[in-house]
């Protein structure tokens, strides 16, 4: 037959005593269902929040990408800023006399575009010249001194429809003028200038520049090449510098090297300032939109650890919370069995079991109340789907973390009870 | 033949609000199997310290306790346990019965620390040789204070303990329960126990084969 055992001793004691019991229970699932439903919730919403800021991001970027490309194409109407010559041209007559001695063809023109140049961009051939122009209405009856320019459209590098020429064509027989030219020879929009039998009509009058454009007239390839007698030449092949990664504000010397390669003996003739305003009005805009992606990453994750610092505080007040229920809970107990305590000693009870005995209450107790709060958290998570039910390590670690804590909060009690002197407690005192 | 126990020049102070207070001081006892033995005396004489002490609850500053030829405090916290649980039986004036317990349960209880396996069947025998057969599934809470008593005596000595320590055990008790109670104790020394019972009411010291009185600290 059976002997009492300790583990009856155990539970009956439990069954005797259920309200400190209960009470604890209730207080660590209150605590546990607290902290693991925060933890939950602010996994969802780290989880939601870092969707959203993803999408956001990507928009962000999406719109950073337009602006730069925005930028990258406002900053073209700064115009061209790399002339190659033909080799063997003096860059002084080109300049001052707006006059070419040796000549480029299409054929190399299309050449180079074909090797595909990485230091430029956007070529466009040309051919310039001074020409004197008639005024027969002017009042000083002299000549027009003028700078031609023709050009036939420009020679993509890339796939014509992904870049947009930067140069608006100019269809045979018809002429952008300068101011100067526009002034002297009193022509405007729609009126025709002529020389040598060619007519051409004025599609556009530039505004005041105060430079050589104030007197150029900018027609068709065709038209300059027959007006200069320069069937077939080309002057020079106009360029925009690719942004360089080794000098941004300063790409000729990298356009150099690569033309010396691809186009032996031509000449380049860099216009730095245009290429820096370029270069920094690019830079300009990529550094405001890392910006923008950084102080909006830096802003969410401020606030991801100020919610997850208010979580853990809440989090501990309320294990606290607990703890302090079970160790108040645990010294009533304790004190309730002062007497049970003494008579175990008298009957010889080890203390080992003894301890066990006094402080296996609180031990179960937050074992139950963990056990309970995670029923309590699935059934919410269920119930209410705003964050996902507990899995995996995080369903046994709370009840085991628990049932510790309320073991700790009631080893005090329990240890003074089975420390005290019985002898005192067994004579009634 | 030796003595089931055997108290040597037992010394114990407490510290009072005046210094130092010896309680005992030299004591000697001698008790043989099959005793019944009366502890008399003042309150606060220390009767229930010297108790104590013969039963291994209580160190003395000085002096040795021996029960059935065993030292009751040699050895560590648990040898000292472990002998005991094996060796004594106590009973209380206040009983000490586990409340969650019924009175059958108990008895049982008294192997927790040692000594022979209590079962029920055991325990109903010992409860029914002091009338509780008719209790045994009630709690101590539904009994009157002379059942108490009876299911804390048949505790004390269902495990087979050689030496049974009463404290007053009487002094909550009418006539009748007290009765039974010393029937007990007289039936437990005739059966060879050793029986040591503190009181301060002289009939029931009376019941006992042998009478010790202490006094400042010594026995006369």
């Amino acid at each position: 037959m059976k002997s009492m055992g300790f583990c009856q001793i155990f539970f009956r004691e439990l069954r005797h005593r259920p309200a400190g019991f209960w009470i604890g229970a209730l207080a660590i699932a209150v605590s546990v269902a607290a902290v693991i439903g925060a933890r939950q919730a602010l996994d969802r919403y780290d989880e939601e929040t870092e969707a959203r800021a993803e999408a956001l991001d990507e928009d962000t970027a999406k719109r950073m990408a337009e602006l730069r490309n925005e930028a990258r194409l406002f900053s073209r109407h700064l115009g061209f800023d790399t002339t190659i010559l033909p080799p063997g041209q003096d860059p002084q007559t080109y300049l001052v006399e707006h006059r070419s001695t040796e000549f480029f063809t299409m054929e190399q023109a299309q050449r180079l575009a074909d090797r595909q140049p990485a230091s430029v961009n956007h070529l466009l051939p040309v051919l310039r010249g001074k020409l004197t122009w008639p005024t027969p209405d002017r009042e000083s009856e002299k000549d027009l001194e003028i700078v031609i320019v023709g050009i036939v459209g420009q020679i993509f590098i890339a796939q014509p429809q992904w870049q947009s020429p930067m140069q608006e064509e100019i269809e045979p027989g018809h002429a952008v003028i300068g101011w100067e030219v526009a002034s002297a020879t009193g022509a405007g929009v729609g009126d025709v200038l002529e020389k040598d039998g060619r007519r051409l009509t004025v599609t556009r009058v530039q505004n005041r520049r105060g430079n050589t454009d104030d007197v150029m007239i900018m027609t068709h390839l065709d038209d300059a090449q027959a007006l200069l007698n320069l069937p077939g030449r080309l002057s020079a092949i106009m360029a925009l510098s690719c942004a360089c990664p080794v000098n941004p504000d300063n790409p000729f010397p990298t356009i150099e090297l690569e033309l010396a390669r691809l186009l032996p003996g031509a000449r380049i003739l860099g216009n730095t300032v245009t290429a820096e305003a370029r270069n920094r009005a690019r830079k300009a805009v990529a550094d405001a939109g890392d910006e923008q992606l950084k102080s909006m990453r830096e802003s969410r994750e401020e606030s991801r650890k100020q919610l997850h610092l208010l979580a853990r505080g809440l989090s501990g007040f309320a294990l606290l919370g607990a703890a302090v229920t079970v160790a108040a809970l645990s010294a009533l107990n304790a004190r309730e069995r002062r007497g049970e305590a003494a008579l175990l000693q008298a009957l010889g009870t080890l203390p080992g079991p003894m301890l066990l005995l006094l402080s296996g209450r609180p031990l179960i107790t937050g074992f139950v109340g963990g056990v309970l709060g995670m029923i309590a958290v699935t059934l919410i998570a269920h119930l209410g789907q705003n964050f996902p039910p507990p899995r995996g390590a995080l369903l046994f670690t709370p009840p085991l973390i628990a049932a510790a804590l309320a073991f700790l909060a009631g080893a005090i009690p329990a240890l003074r009870l089975a420390g005290r002197d019985p002898v005192r407690e067994l004579a009634g005192e | 033949m030796e003595p089931l126990l055997q108290l040597q020049g037992i010394c114990k102070e407490y510290p009072g609000p005046s210094g130092i207070v010896s309680v005992l001081r030299g004591v000697d006892v001698a008790l043989s199997a099959g005793s019944f033995t009366a502890l008399l005396g003042s309150s606060g004489c220390g009767k229930s310290t010297l108790l104590s002490i013969a039963g291994g609850l209580l160190t003395p500053d000085a002096g040795t306790a021996k029960v059935n030829g065993e030292d009751l405090f040699a050895g560590n916290v648990r040898d000292r346990a472990r002998r005991r649980g094996r060796l004594v039986g106590f009973v209380f004036q206040r009983f000490h019965l586990l409340p969650y317990l019924t009175v059958e349960e108990n008895v049982m209880a008294a192997s927790l620390g040692g000594g022979e396996r209590v079962t029920a069947e055991a325990a109903r025998s010992r409860l029914d040789r002091l009338g509780m057969t008719e209790r045994l599934h009630h709690r101590p809470g539904q009994l009157s204070a002379g059942e108490q008593q009876r299911v804390a005596v048949a505790r004390a000595m269902a495990h087979g303990a050689k030496l049974l320590l009463a404290d007053e055990p009487t002094g909550n008790l009418d006539e009748e329960n007290a009765a039974i109670i010393l029937d007990a104790f007289t039936d437990f020394a005739a059966s060879g126990g050793t029986v040591l019972m503190v009181t301060h009411e002289r009939p029931v010291a009376a019941r006992a084969g042998k009478e010790y009185r202490l006094k400042d600290g010594a026995l006369i």
